[in-house]
């Protein structure tokens, strides 16, 4: 869905803000453009790029992106069941393209933040006046023993859409009868905190009617989940004894996995866990590219100052999405796609030489506990002592009693939701 | 900074004319398009939702606002609304209502 400059100009974005126009454009220092490289296309990459171009079309907007299609996480869990296809998670870049953006396909394998010099496998070398990253997240393969790259071909993470929601997908349909499915999930942060439960739910739902006499068990670092009371009252009702949760403290944190046995083990002092299908969530952090640009910090995020997004490790170099420590906001598509925006603002912002506007983001996570009960949690954040804060008294999760018409019409614009941020992020 | 610093008065110039000529006069400034881009997500760019979403393209500023009071009081149930209304001041629902609806109707 390109939009076009009659569409642009109706959204009045840049027109309102005064940086359409020869006399508002960022002059560089021989009248030539203001450039600005955004490494990852991902919510948080291609939204900033929608945004900025919409924004100041005087600007160049170069995004350098690994893969020509992009597979998208929400809705993934939907496929590992055969209700969703993965090409229906697939994005092209034309959207982008047609508002100006140069996409090139491409990995960063370099970056100098000081020079803002970008170099890619590729041979290209890029300089920019500021720098956008958003590389999402880098599965840690080094922190539950025996989990690496290989133990992944047999115990699948599927934490990236693709090859691995695939593989995972053939696993559950190839299980026993009377098959157990693991999942271990990670202590936070982790891309997507309900996602894991949302997994569960859904393989549940599949199991109730394909494999009822299968078990469900989620291993869990962590003592307590996101919009737990909910999940947990859906699971009793839905499927009554199917899906037990470990918490953490009671042997959930996996320590070290045998592969080929397909076996977890907690902690000293208690019992390892057998399955026939073992889907491990390892601990993340910011996508490697980061990492190797010196913007991470020891926790292996990336620390921004939480009104623009720039870096505080190197100035005029921005991190959104996954990758970025963003105060209270989860990492998620929505949070990627409202930092984006708050990030484009600020930047040309700097880049105009003018005040950066108080920003405003948001936040909703909606979740499916069966193919037609959605859940959500919601929240609106402001910078508070330059924290980002979830306002009191507003957001929160759905109720925990509602009619299954509530239930279904959330489910309905899970789906929705997921059409308009796709249009919003990649246009 | 070796950037031309940027004048007020051609924000001033530029603010309406191109929306006049177009047709469609957008009020608002950086303020409130950060406030009102959150919107986006869900009701789709511009307003426009490609799916279950209802979008907000087309309605006037006057509705947009009355039914954020309406989800912030709870005299309207909502799914999610009424939680992320809620979250806004009433000047920043009328920033925001300005910014996303039609303008005739705010006057
Ligand atoms: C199962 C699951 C379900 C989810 N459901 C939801 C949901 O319902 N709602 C929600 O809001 N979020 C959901 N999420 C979370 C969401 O997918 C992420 O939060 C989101 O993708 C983050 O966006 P990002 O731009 O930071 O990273 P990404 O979307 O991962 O994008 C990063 C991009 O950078 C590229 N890249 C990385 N390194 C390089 C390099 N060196 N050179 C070139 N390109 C590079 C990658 O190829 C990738 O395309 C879910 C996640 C999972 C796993």
């Amino acid at each position: 869905m390109a939009l076009s400059r009659r569409a642009l100009l109706r959204s009045g974005a840049a027109v309102a803000l005064g940086w359409l126009g020869a006399g508002g454009r960022v002059a560089r220092a021989a009248g030539t453009q203001a450039r600005v490289v955004i490494v990852g296309g991902g919510f948080g990459g291609a939204t900033c790029a929608r945004y900025l171009r919409q924004l100041d079309p005087s600007v160049e907007v170069t995004l350098i992106e690994r893969e020509p299609r992009y597979l998208s996480c929400p809705l993934s869990n939907l496929v590992l069941v055969g209700e969703r296809t993965l090409d229906a998670q697939a994005h092209g870049y034309g959207g982008l393209r047609a508002l100006g953006v140069r996409v090139l396909f491409d990995t960063v394998t370099e970056i100098d933040p000081v020079a803002r010099r970008v170099r890619t496998a590729g041979g290209t070398q890029l300089d920019c006046d500021r720098l956008v990253l958003a590389p999402g997240i880098e599965l840690r393969f080094d922190a539950i023993a025996g989990y690496d790259a290989a133990a992944a071909q047999q115990l699948p993470h599927a934490w990236h859409a693709g090859e691995q929601t695939l593989l995972l997908q053939r696993q559950l349909a190839a299980m026993p009868d009377n098959g157990v499915v693991l999942i271990s999930v990670p202590a936070e942060p982790y891309r997507c905190p309900p996602g894991p439960y949302e997994r569960a739910s859904l393989i549940a739902d599949w199991m109730r009617t394909q494999r009822p006499r299968g078990k469900l068990l989620i291993l869990d670092a962590k003592d307590s989940f996101t919009k737990q009371a909910l999940f947990q009252s859906a699971w009793q009702t839905l499927y009554p004894g199917l899906i037990e949760w470990v918490r953490g403290s009671d042997g959930g944190a996996v320590e070290r996995v045998d592969a080929a046995a397909r076996t977890l083990y907690p902690g000293f002092g208690f019992n390892e866990h057998r399955g026939d299908v073992v889907n491990v969530i390892p601990p993340q952090r910011a996508g490697a590219i980061a990492q190797r640009a010196d913007l991470s910090d020891a926790s292996g995020w990336c620390p921004v100052d939480q009104l623009s997004f720039e870096s505080l490790r190197h100035a005029g170099v921005y991190v959104i999405g996954d990758a970025a420590i963003a105060g209270k906001m989860p990492k998620s598509a929505f949070s990627a796609n409202s930092q984006a925006k708050v990030c484009a603002a600020a930047l040309l912002c700097a880049l105009h030489g003018q005040a950066l506007p108080e920003p405003s983001y948001a936040n909703t996570c909606y979740s499916l506990v069966a193919r037609h009960y959605g859940i959500s949690v919601s929240a609106v954040y402001r910078l508070q002592q330059g924290r980002i804060e979830p306002v009191a008294g507003a957001g929160g999760t759905s109720p925990l009693e509602a009619p299954s018409a509530v239930r279904a019409q959330e489910a309905a614009y899970a789906e929705g939701w997921y059409a308009s941020i796709m249009a919003d992020s990649f246009g | 900074m070796r950037y031309r610093p940027f004048s007020l008065a051609v924000l001033g110039a530029s603010l309406l004319a191109p929306a006049h000529a177009a047709g469609v006069a957008q009020p608002g400034d950086l303020r409130a398009f950060v406030l009102a881009a959150s919107c986006a997500a869900c009701h789709g760019p511009d307003g426009h939702s490609p799916g279950a979403i209802p979008s907000l393209a087309g309605k006037s500023a006057r509705f947009i606002e009355f039914a954020m009071q309406e989800y912030k009081s709870g005299a309207s149930a909502g799914t999610v609304m009424n939680r992320i209304a809620r979250g806004y001041s009433d000047d920043e629902i009328r920033l925001i209502a300005a910014r996303l609806g039609r303008r005739e109707e705010v006057r």
